[in-house]
């Protein structure tokens, strides 16, 4: 199997790391960097649970190499902020109902994010398409949407 | 009675405890556990839905380098498990029942290595005939599932019709006189009802770890709503004593029922003891919709007989559930029987109830268990009845609903019977027969009833030397929340903060017994047992205070984490005070308990035969109206907007009611208009999200929300579950709208575009 070096830097730690060529990318994000706030869920990119941002942009890392991380920077969950130093999207998301297990959360936080930066101000519909390429089978979205809108609040100081 | 005001942490805004972890990353699921000389396990399974296995060879398999273990069914001991009837193994023995089933299983170095010495295991298989409609499956001559059937182990009261054939579990129910209840109605109607299986669709899938760790127990790192029945089930399957076996649950990625399972657990663990290294088993997506359980499928056939004026009279119900080739959980279909006469009185009323083998993958639990099929035919006939007579459908359910004091078709006599109050504010919020609904939108209604809470649970609440307190219960948090209620429920007894309170939950080794959380029996039932073992714990904190001030418990008042004198409010002590430095002068530590059993009363033998269970505790309600826009050319349904009014006594946390009444209404949804798994000689045909797709943040409609609160005097502070009652509205509702809509009425699930256009092309050939 040939393998290839990447240089790619995840979390804004740079790696140089050598992976097989078919490695996806959420595995080298899960079993080789230990990342594991990155979900697996369907494997098919239906369900999104394994988004991650490449250079700010959302990708489902399950339908990603790793090898086209390469010379790029990769945001996965844990870099969105930790400890006391959390996103607004995260805050909101804990004040909104915008999680109840948690599994498609790090996914979500991903595509909102994708979201706000295009689009800081979304109205609801907005908000509802731009995160209808992720699952949620406990919420019903509205607690996700609501934290999503509030985050927007937030971020703009309105 | 109910005293909300009165409260200082119940039905206050409280953030979820575990939602930082949740945000960040730091919530360790299963599938997050990297352990050192881990192996990778993968499950060969049966390619044919039923044959006999003439031969399994695994040699070539074991020689593959990296392969650590090959196990079948000759490499275990030859155990059953089941809920009610012990009919399944870890790996199929003799025969295979289903596409899917577990014929062996490897562990290997890595994942890929597992997955190509599956390939080298050859099996040799004698097809058998197979059966997939579990009516096809109870006629005479078919072809039998189980042959020694009736020699399982069942923890029923079994009928004649029980065990036999292809029937596993059968109950009936049999209230007033059903001959002189349809003499005395005016019509009878006669419908016959359909629904496909639905897939959980926790975005999770099932994972475990196993290990044997350093004293030689079995550790166990899994994602179940039922830690302690898992501890059960393998001492059982593996004959180690309950005691050398750990389980520690991680957080759960949703369950909804379907984790309320024993699936990779057993195989992972075997491998562990076979090879005495950390192993994983995890789910691949499509062995979701293959190898794990689904709401059952069914067929309901339900005749009503009613009088003029819209008085319900007599029901006389079947029920068939496909249980799949196994039945972990046919108990479905009793608690659809429970739901089949809807919220409503009928003197007279007879239910057969009969869970059915099929070729098929298995049925087993999922939110609404049971009543989402009976509700659905329940409902879509309430609202033919209204159509025939010229009755309102809301005036119709009115003048049948329950009320308090009211008996069930079972004999259960009912407290907190709150279904009329949803229905009338439900009316309201909608707008119902105002015409307030813009010109392309048609409303529909359909109101429910669910058994909540029930079965054996405890609790352990211990107060810490710095003031603080842990509780530890065996009642798991799949995300619904429990943890975060728990926490709440102890500090309102306890007069602390509700972030003075640690919750520990599911470990086997460090909390009690509680059965699974299913039924609605999280926050009424483990709560309940958290509440009272709370209040063993105040009430040796107040002994304690009492001790320290030199008075009488009655003297002391206990708030906002300090014990104060009733007759001298300035003498204050901190509970760190009170319990700091372990010096404990009056006893010992302070470790308060309570263990329960809300399901203590039986049935009457008269009226219920082949009960699955004891009376449930209590019961919930709710009414909800959905308006949809059918585009008449398509077929297509859209759900614009849901009224949805729940009876869920005293709210606990409200965030926390509101997102799983709208995930409920969510999953309601999915399978009204898209969720059937579908099947084609026993095989799966689409087994993935993209093909049996839960609905997305755009096909959700606003949701209109509110509750009737009351008082439930089982549940703690006067709580009620909503997790199930919450789903099984949503796919009458839909039906009604649509008829009301289109003229088509849609008697199986889901309501398709497909099914709407021929229905649609059915009036016109009609009309012409």
């Amino acid at each position: 199997m040939s393998k290839h070096v990447i240089n790619v830097t995840v979390n804004g730690e740079a790696h140089a790391v050598e992976v097989p060529a078919k490695r996806l990318l959420a595995d080298f994000l899960r079993d080789d960097l230990l990342l594991t706030g990155t979900k697996r869920g369907c494997e098919t990119g239906t369900c999104g649970a394994c988004s991650v941002l490449i250079d700010g942009e959302v990708v489902k890392s399950c339908l990603n190499l790793a090898v086209q991380a390469d010379g790029r920077s990769v945001t996965t969950v844990e870099g969105l902020g930790q400890g006391t130093n959390l996103h607004p999207l995260q805050t909101s998301f804990m004040e909104q109902g915008g999680l109840q297990c948690g599994y498609c959360t790090p996914g979500f936080l991903m595509a909102a994010h994708d979201l706000l930066s295009r689009n800081p101000s979304p109205s609801e519909e907005e908000i509802r398409e731009g995160l209808s390429g992720n699952l949620c089978r406990c919420t019903g979205y509205q607690g996700i949407v609501d934290s999503v809108k509030n985050a927007a609040e937030k971020m703009h100081g309105r | 009675m109910n005293k909300l005001n009165e409260y200082a942490v119940i039905g206050k805004k409280t953030t979820k405890t575990d939602a930082v972890a949740k945000v960040t990353g730091g919530a360790r699921f299963a599938t997050d556990i990297y352990l050192p000389n881990m192996l990778w396990a993968k499950v060969l399974r049966s390619p044919v839905p039923h044959a006999r296995i003439l031969r399994i060879d695994t040699e070539k398999a074991k020689k593959l380098d990296g392969v650590k273990a090959v196990l079948t069914a000759a490499d275990v001991p030859e155990a059953r498990y089941g809920a009610l009837v012990l009919d399944m193994g870890m790996f199929a023995r003799g025969k295979v029942r289903y596409i899917g089933e577990a014929v062996a299983a490897v562990a290997a170095v890595n994942e890929e290595i597992a997955l190509a010495a599956l390939k080298l295991i050859e099996v040799a298989y004698e097809p058998l005939p197979a059966v997939f409609d579990p009516l096809e499956a109870i006629k005479p001559g078919a072809p039998i599932l189980h042959e020694d059937l009736k020699s399982y182990k069942t923890l029923f009261e079994r009928t004649d019709k029980a065990m036999t054939g292809n029937v596993n579990y059968q109950a009936e129910i049999t209230s007033g006189d059903l001959e002189a209840g349809f003499a005395q109605s005016d019509y009878i109607f006669e419908d016959s009802y359909e629904v496909p299986k639905q897939h959980p669709s926790y975005m999770e899938p099932n994972s475990t770890v196993a290990l044997v760790d350093s004293d030689g127990r079995l550790v166990i790192h899994n994602t179940t709503q039922r830690p302690h029945i898992n501890q059960a089930i393998l001492s059982s399957l593996l004959g180690i004593p309950i005691a050398k076996i750990r389980v520690v649950p991680c957080h759960v990625g949703g369950g909804f029922g379907g984790k309320n399972r024993t699936l990779t657990e057993p195989t992972a663990a075997a491998l562990a003891l076979k090879t005495r290294q950390p192993v994983r088993l995890t789910f691949s997506h499509e062995e979701e919709f293959t190898s794990a359980t689904t709401r059952h499928s069914g067929v309901m056939v339900m005749k009503t007989g009613v009088k003029k004026d819209g008085t319900l009279v007599a029901s006389d119900v079947k029920l068939y559930y496909d249980c799949g080739a196994y039945a972990p959980t046919p108990n479905a279909v009793w608690l659809g029987a429970i739901s089949s006469s809807g919220a409503y009185r009928i003197p007279h009323c007879r239910v057969e109830a009969y869970s059915i083998y099929t070729n098929k993958m298995m049925g087993g639990a999922f939110r609404g268990y049971g009543a989402p099929q009976s509700n659905f035919a329940r409902e879509s006939q309430m609202d033919r009845i209204a159509r025939e007579l010229k009755i309102d459908p809301i005036e119709l359910r009115l003048k049948n609903c329950l009320v308090e004091g009211d008996s069930l078709h079972t004999g259960q006599k009912l407290h907190s019977v709150k279904v009329k109050e949803t229905l009338l504010k439900a009316r309201e919020l909608s707008g119902w027969g105002k015409g307030r609904v813009p010109a392309n939108r048609t409303l529909g209604v359909a109101c429910g009833i669910f058994a909540c809470g029930g079965f054996a649970t405890s609790g352990i609440v211990r107060l810490n030397m710095d003031g603080t307190a842990t509780v530890a219960t065996g009642a798991m948090d799949m995300g619904q929340g429990l943890r975060t209620v728990m926490g709440q429920i102890a500090a309102e007894e306890l007069g602390m903060a509700a972030e003075d309170v640690t919750v520990i939950i599911g470990d086997t080794d460090s909390t009690p017994f509680d059965v699974g959380i299913f039924g609605d029996r999280g926050t009424h039932t483990a709560g309940m047992a958290v509440q009272m073992a709370a209040q063993d714990a105040r009430k040796q904190l107040v002994e304690q205070a009492a001790f320290a001030f030199k008075t009488t418990p009655n003297n002391i008042v206990l708030g906002g984490g300090k014990a104060r004198l009733a007759s001298d409010p300035d003498k204050v002590l901190d509970y760190k005070d009170l319990l700091g430095g372990g010096q404990y002068k009056k006893g010992g530590p302070i470790i308060g308990k309570a263990s329960i059993n809300l399901t203590e009363t039986a049935f009457d033998p008269a009226i219920v035969r082949g009960a699955a269970s004891r009376m449930f505790s209590t019961y919930t309600f709710a009414t909800h109206i959905v308006e949809i826009e059918v585009d008449p050319k398509t077929g297509v349904v859209r759900v614009p907007k849901t009224y949805a009014v729940h009876d869920c006594g005293t709210v606990v946390n409200p965030d926390g009611l509101r997102g799983q009444i709208i995930g409920g209404l969510a999953t309601g949804l999915g399978y009204a208009l898209y969720e059937g798994v579908a099947f084609e000689n026993g095989q799966v045909q689409n087994p993935s999200f993209l093909e049996c797709r839960p609905p997305t943040a755009v096909d959700m409609p606003e949701i209109v929300f509110d509750t009737v609160e009351e008082f439930d005097e089982k549940g703690p502070f006067g709580a009620k579950g909503v997790g199930n009652v919450s789903v099984i509205n949503m796919a009458p509702a839909i039906a009604n709208a649509v008829e009301t809509a289109t003229g088509v009425r849609v008697t199986s699930l889901p309501i398709t575009p497909g099914k709407i256009v021929q229905g649609l092309g059915q009036l016109a050939k009609e009309e012409a």
